[in-house]
């Protein structure tokens, strides 16, 4: 665990000192430490533009890993992810609407906190029918299910308005479901961190509830934990971490997947209560280490954030399925 | 009637069933005093395991009522139930890849904080509960990597880390080996001497006649209750599989087909205690009564004994033949009558 923040420490100085232009190290000590005596383009690009992304990817790494976590143990199915229920689905859609929907190539602000409103309004309708089918069935494998279906359908949905849209606006979708770290700053990385801060600390109270959930729901419920609160507890705050991630940053796949079962190897342990912070700390490594590749070191293009998430996941959760041994739930 | 008994738990009137329209038990009547071990037996999807999850307060009270120390189980709070019953259900399904500590240490749930901190007391009772079951040189193993044998014990580590005054346990001894049956049943009985109450369900009626104070038999949408010996002189073991035509057999203590008895035979003993049990438990498994000589339908059986060697003779119309194995002579005998 200690090496983990370690790591994570010298990534995140690793991906500060890197970019198209470059800063000298003890200058970037300069500007963090708030000196002024230092180039003002210097500062800009690093106070304005590193930084907020940086921090994004803490946000959205350990925001990912958390909740998919949490669905592999709620769900006791290791292929489960933060977007089982359909929630990137619902994002989706709600910008899809704002970009297809409304035609207008309208860019800027305004355009910007449209998408991001509409995700959340999309990602926390989903959440809300979900937990009003959670209230009435009772076996947890019908609403893995239902959530698979309810993705797949808000998909064909987006697909329907993908089809019918101009391309100007389908290109910015695409943009946008590529997923992307740079755009959160500023104002939004204010209302981002404030919701996912409170959605790490909710996870934690699911902590003692899904360490009881491992032995399935009958054993859980003599040892006295309220299986439907616990499960409540773990939608909504999945649905503010995966939701408000995917609203401001677009869909960021396979750190939810993958993550967690690299967190299980790296530890050797089952129990949330040292599994949960392992996984948030690994989530911000993996990202922060995604966004330091997606950068090509040494070129000045950038690739999309979700394909390299994706080229790094894909392999993880192909050796955990070839791999799975009785070791999981 | 004897002074009144301080139950632990009390069932009246419960009726067990799916739905409005399938019940399965119907006004049970029944109480665990502390201290006692208790079988239930029945038929599979008779509502045995219906009952103890019902008990247990994973399934809800259809009707009637359960009293643990005299409160209404169906109004507690799960927290409180679950200081007071624990369970071990079915089997084993495959958990997360937990060590044996880890495992056990769910049992302390009702007692640790929201972060399910582990106490230093906490971790005294998790390794007493192993060290009960024998299984405290496996702390640190994984349980995906223990025996079915191992596992259960483990599981039931947990269930006494949860420090209930019942324990109840459905089919503890199922897919078990022998000696893994007898060693769970002693465990239990372990826990009886100590002071806390068991019910487990099984199939396993040597282990229900060795060790509990009370038989439960689920049969026919009601429940049965006593003493095993009480439930013998009552007639309740020869009703249970009366309709998969099975008898039960008073002096093996057993259920069985009953064989059709073709034929007498005279066995003449020898003296040797062992030849002539198993000789004339082979003789009757092939369907052959053994009676005295004068009662005999034709045949006799001799058997000789010199120094190592043992044979059988057999004296029929006047031939005798002699053979080296009871499957030879209970062969023959079968096609020659």
């Amino acid at each position: 665990m200690i090496l983990l923040v370690f790591v994570l420490l010298a990534l995140v100085i690793l991906d500060v000192s890197l970019g198209t232009v470059k800063i000298p190290f003890g200058e970037i000590i300069s500007i963090l430490g708030g000196k002024n005596d230092v180039s003002r383009q210097h500062q800009l690009i690093l106070l304005e533009f590193r930084v907020p992304r940086i921090i994004t990817a803490l946000l959205a790494g350990s925001a990912l890993a958390v909740s998919g976590l949490q669905m592999q143990t709620i769900f006791r199915n290791p292929l489960a992810g933060p977007y089982v229920l359909g929630i990137s689905s619902g994002a989706s859609l709600g910008a899809a609407l704002v970009l297809l929907g409304s035609g207008a190539i309208a860019s800027g602000i305004l355009l910007n906190w449209g998408i991001v409103a509409a995700a959340w309004i999309g990602a926390a309708s989903v959440m809300l029918i979900l937990l009003l089918i959670t209230m009435r069935v009772r076996n947890i494998m019908t609403i893995l299910i239902l959530g698979i279906m309810f993705s797949s359908g808000l998909s064909a949905i987006i697909s329907i308005m993908q089809y019918f849209g101009n391309a100007a606006a389908l290109k910015s979708f695409v943009i946008w479901s590529l997923g992307s770290l740079g755009d959160v700053s500023g104002t939004s990385l204010a209302i981002l961190s404030l919701t996912i801060i409170p959605g790490l600390i909710l996870s934690l109270f699911t902590v003692k509830g899904l360490n009881a959930l491992v032995l399935g729901e009958e054993y859980a419920a003599t040892l006295g934990v309220n299986v439907m609160r616990t499960r409540i507890l773990v939608f909504i705050s999945t649905s503010i971490l995966a939701g408000s991630i995917t609203a401001f940053c677009g869909p960021i796949g396979f750190i939810g997947i993958a993550v967690p079962h690299i967190a299980r190897l790296l530890t050797g342990r089952s129990d949330l209560r040292y599994l949960l912070p392992a996984t948030m700390l690994m989530g911000m490594c993996i990202l922060v280490f995604s966004d330091i590749i997606s950068q090509v070191p040494g070129s000045e293009r950038i690739l999309p954030i979700n394909a390299i998430t994706s080229l790094i996941g894909i392999p993880v959760v192909i050796w955990v399925v070839l791999s799975r041994r009785k070791s999981f739930s | 009637m004897a002074e009144q008994r301080n139950n632990l738990l009390s069932i009246s009137n419960l009726s067990l069933g799916y739905s409005p329209a399938i019940t399965l038990v119907e006004s049970i009547q029944a109480s665990v005093g502390a201290g006692e071990m208790i079988a239930l037996v029945g038929r599979n999807g008779s509502g045995k395991s219906t009952l103890l999850r019902t008990l247990a307060g994973i399934q809800n009270i259809r009707k009637g009522e359960v009293r643990m120390n005299d409160k209404n189980i169906g109004s507690m709070h799960p927290a409180e139930l679950s200081s007071l019953i624990s369970f071990v259900g079915t089997g084993f399904r495959e958990f997360a890849d937990l060590t044996v500590f880890e495992l056990v240490s769910l049992g302390r749930h009702p007692y640790t904080n929201w972060w399910g901190a582990l106490r230093e007391a906490d971790k005294q009772r998790i390794m007493e509960s192993l060290k009960f079951v024998g299984m405290d040189g496996f702390v640190r193993s994984r349980i995906n990597n223990l025996s079915d044998g191992e596992r259960q014990r483990v599981m039931i580590a947990m269930s006494l880390a949860q420090d209930t005054p019942l324990l109840i346990l459905d089919e503890p001894t199922a897919y078990l080996d022998i000696p893994n049956r007898i060693t769970i049943a002693e465990v239990l009985f372990k826990l009886k001497d100590s002071g806390r109450s068991i019910l487990f369900s099984t199939h396993d009626f040597d282990i229900a006649f060795a060790y509990a104070d009370q038989i439960w038999i689920i049969n026919d949408n009601k429940m049965l209750i006593g003493a095993p010996e009480d439930l013998g002189i009552q007639g309740a073991y020869d009703q249970l599989f009366s309709n998969s035509g099975l008898a039960f057999d008073q002096k093996n203590m057993r259920f069985g087909k009953s064989r059709k008895i073709t034929k007498k035979i005279c066995l003449h003993n020898t003296g040797n205690s062992s030849v002539d049990y198993w000789t004339s438990r082979s003789l009757e498994r092939a369907g052959f009564k053994v009676v005295k000589a004068k009662d005999a339908d034709l045949a006799e059986i001799f058997i000789e004994q010199r120094d190592e060697e043992l044979c059988w003779i057999l004296r029929m119309y006047d031939t005798s033949r002699k053979y080296n194995s009871l499957y030879e002579l209970t062969r023959d005998l079968k096609l020659g009558s």
